[in-house]
């Protein structure tokens, strides 16, 4: 028959540190930090487990002693791998040699609590259980217990002073937070010397796994991510508060009983009524507390965590961007090189031939030219030079622009029209920012194999020159539109799709931007932005 | 009837080079765009295989193989293209096509592939 003791709930706890010591490792399973937060659960899973079964189990008395020096050896292992987490997460190098002579330490000092009575001697009976005796050595044992303790909380306080990092810091702060609870299970030492003290280590224990779980669930501790859903969260609470409602409701009925000295429906009925009233405040406050502490984020948080999101956007759209230059790059040098092979395989066949011979070399020189033309506008737009800046004209510049496209313009048949505000100058790299026009404007005139219009229009618009260039060709499909800009993106029979993404970084690296309009047939309109500062 | 043989590629290096490694053993339409391809079908009926590239600027290689199928079941599409992935080559696979070649190809490649989809026909 089970007699309540402390041993009874601690077992429950030694399950639940265990299994946040699992989860730990199983979510990180590289890290040093995680491995030694699962490795001093586990020492205190033995600690609270065999103590527990020594109480609860019906056994002979050396049975009872085998199980608490199992556990005793548990005990010794907890400060080790306390300090090894502490030294782990600062990453002190130098550390290193002390962790591993911890370990042997831990390994000869199981052995002496198993085989020998220095450490562990005999058992106490106190009126909650049984409890393993100090031997003569003990004081040693607990002496450098104390010190790896210690030691862990100072060098973990000392970091802590000097961490700049906000993230580091915050991590750092719950693990020597957490600690510093966990500590407080010493009291547990006070039994081996016959002091009459409830051991409550347990609850201390418990509250260091729950102190990083919460910093795991708040601040990734130990690079843990744990996406938590506020309904699970709810779940667990509802759960919680029916367990504390049910276990309340018994226990006052049975006191009501006891004074009453009466079994009626009444009391219980007063009862449930009077619990009800009180959880339903407690839940409301549950509720608040939980939803300010793990969903509510501060403004440095949240600043944090928009941060990182836009980050990992940045990134992800790095990725995509790769990708497609990746497959672009690809068909664009295989074409040519698809050409050569094969005429390079019919040489040897061929080679009587003139005809073929002819074909061949115009290929050779073409496809070559190509890939080397296809490798310097790669260069271009994956290294562009920075701009050299000076105050110029726009309007020359789009001018001399012009110029340089008059034959294709002429030969289209195609009109140009333009309005500029009056000596306006802006602060730009001409050569780079004639290429990004001569970009636009090429596109422009392509898509007006037949003629056309081509408008060019200038004007300020807070504090920015803003050149717009409007066709009436054949315009963009709105599917293509957000892709305009993409590298080895073209709607052009010849294009190598190249020419916009060019322009779009020569934008950027003038710190303006470009916006694209278009409808399919309706031609296309094309904004720069240049700041005028 | 003899059965001809429709190139459809943006690239004339690429036309080019089919047109090298097929020309001597059948007879040829070249073209340079889906769209094109359409109209070629409309009118030459003894089509019997298409090489179609995929990536071309205009109109997509797939959305042209799926035109062809509706309209000519019966001709053989091989998909020709620069960058192999699963999704394009099972969605070709889906869609009818029966073979898929990567560039480069070497021209033995290129005349089994056309071979074998030529004896399908005439079975």
């Amino acid at each position: 028959m089970f007699q309540f003791n402390p041993f009874i709930p601690s077992i429950f706890c030694a399950f639940f540190i265990l299994l946040s010591g699992s989860f730990v490792l199983f979510k990180n399973p590289k890290s040093k930090v995680t491995q030694s937060f699962f490795f001093s659960t586990v020492a205190t899973f033995i600690w609270l487990s065999t103590y527990s079964l020594a109480n609860n189990l019906n056994l002979n008395t050396d049975q009872q002693t085998l199980l608490l020096r199992i556990g005793y050896c548990g005990v010794s292992f907890i400060s080790i791998f306390y300090f090894s987490l502490s030294a782990s997460f600062i990453n002190i190098q130098n550390l290193k040699l002390f962790t591993y002579f911890n370990f042997c330490y831990g390994i000869v000092i199981a052995l002496i609590i198993l085989k020998t009575n220095y450490i562990v001697n005999d058992i106490y009976y106190y009126p909650w259980g049984i409890y393993p005796k100090a031997g003569n050595f003990h004081p040693l044992f607990l002496i450098y217990f104390m010190f790896l303790i210690v030691a862990g909380l100072i060098i973990g306080a000392i970091e802590l002073s000097n961490k700049q990092d906000n993230k580091k810091f915050t991590h750092l702060k719950y693990i020597v937070f957490s600690s510093s609870i966990y500590s407080f299970a010493c009291v547990d030492f006070m039994p081996n010397y016959g002091i009459n003290i409830y051991p409550i280590g347990f609850i201390f224990a418990t509250l260091f796994s729950l102190t990083i779980f919460y910093g795991i669930i708040k601040y990734q501790l130990m690079e843990v991510h744990v996406i938590i859903k506020r309904g699970l969260i709810y779940s667990i609470i509802l759960t919680l508060i029916s367990i504390i409602f049910l276990t309340s409701t018994i226990i006052f009925e049975k006191i009501f009983q006891g004074f009453l000295g009466y079994k009626t429906l009444t009391a219980s009925l007063i009862t449930t009524i009077l619990i009800l009233i009180l959880t339903n405040p407690l839940r409301t406050k549950l509720q608040f507390t939980i939803e300010k502490s793990l969903f509510k984020s501060s403004s440095f948080e949240a600043i944090e965590e928009n941060e990182l999101l836009r980050k990992e956007v940045a990134n992800t759209e790095r990725l995509r961007a790769i990708a497609t230059l990746a497959s672009g790059l690809i068909h664009e040098i295989r074409n040519p090189l698809t050409s050569l092979t094969v005429f390079a395989e019919q040489l040897q066949s061929r080679k009587n031939d003139p005809e073929f011979l002819d074909k061949c070399q115009k290929i050779f020189l073409k496809e070559t030219g190509r890939v080397n033309e296809l490798l310097t506008q790669l260069l271009t737009f994956a290294k562009p030079t920075p701009p050299s800046l000076q105050r110029i004209d726009p309007e020359q510049l789009i001018n001399d622009t012009l110029l340089l496209l008059s034959p294709q313009v002429e030969s289209q048949g195609i009109k140009i029209e333009r309005t500029f505000p009056k000596n306006q100058l802006i602060t730009a790299d001409p050569n780079q920012l004639k290429q990004a026009f001569l970009n636009i404007i090429l596109n422009a005139l392509d898509a007006m194999p037949n003629g056309g219009i081509m408008s060019i229009d200038t004007n300020i618009q807070n504090n920015y020159y803003v050149i717009s260039i409007k066709d009436t060709g054949l315009g963009i499909a709105e599917k293509d539109l957000n892709h305009i800009f993409d590298p080895f993106f073209s709607l052009k029979e010849k294009g190598t799709g190249l020419g916009l993404a060019i322009t779009h970084g020569i934008i950027e690296q003038h710190k303006g931007k470009i916006t694209v309009k278009s409808q399919i047939t309706k031609g296309a309109e094309f904004n720069v932005f240049l700041p005028l500062a | 009837m003899s059965q001809k043989v429709l190139i459809v590629d943006d690239e004339e290096g690429i036309r080019e080079s089919l047109k090298l490694i097929l020309g001597d053993f059948y007879e040829l339409i070249l073209t340079d765009s889906g769209e094109n391809a359409l109209e070629v079908l409309k009118n030459a009926k003894d089509v019997g295989v298409i090489l179609l590239d995929i990536k071309m600027r205009k109109v997509h290689g797939l959305d042209i193989l799926k035109e062809i199928k509706a309209r000519h079941p019966k001709i053989h599409v091989i998909m020709v293209t620069g960058y192999k992935s699963v999704e394009t080559a099972s969605e070709a696979a889906r869609l009818g096509a029966s073979g898929y070649i990567v560039k480069p190809f070497k021209s033995e490649e290129i005349l089994t592939a056309v071979k074998k989809a030529i004896n399908n026909v005439s079975v």
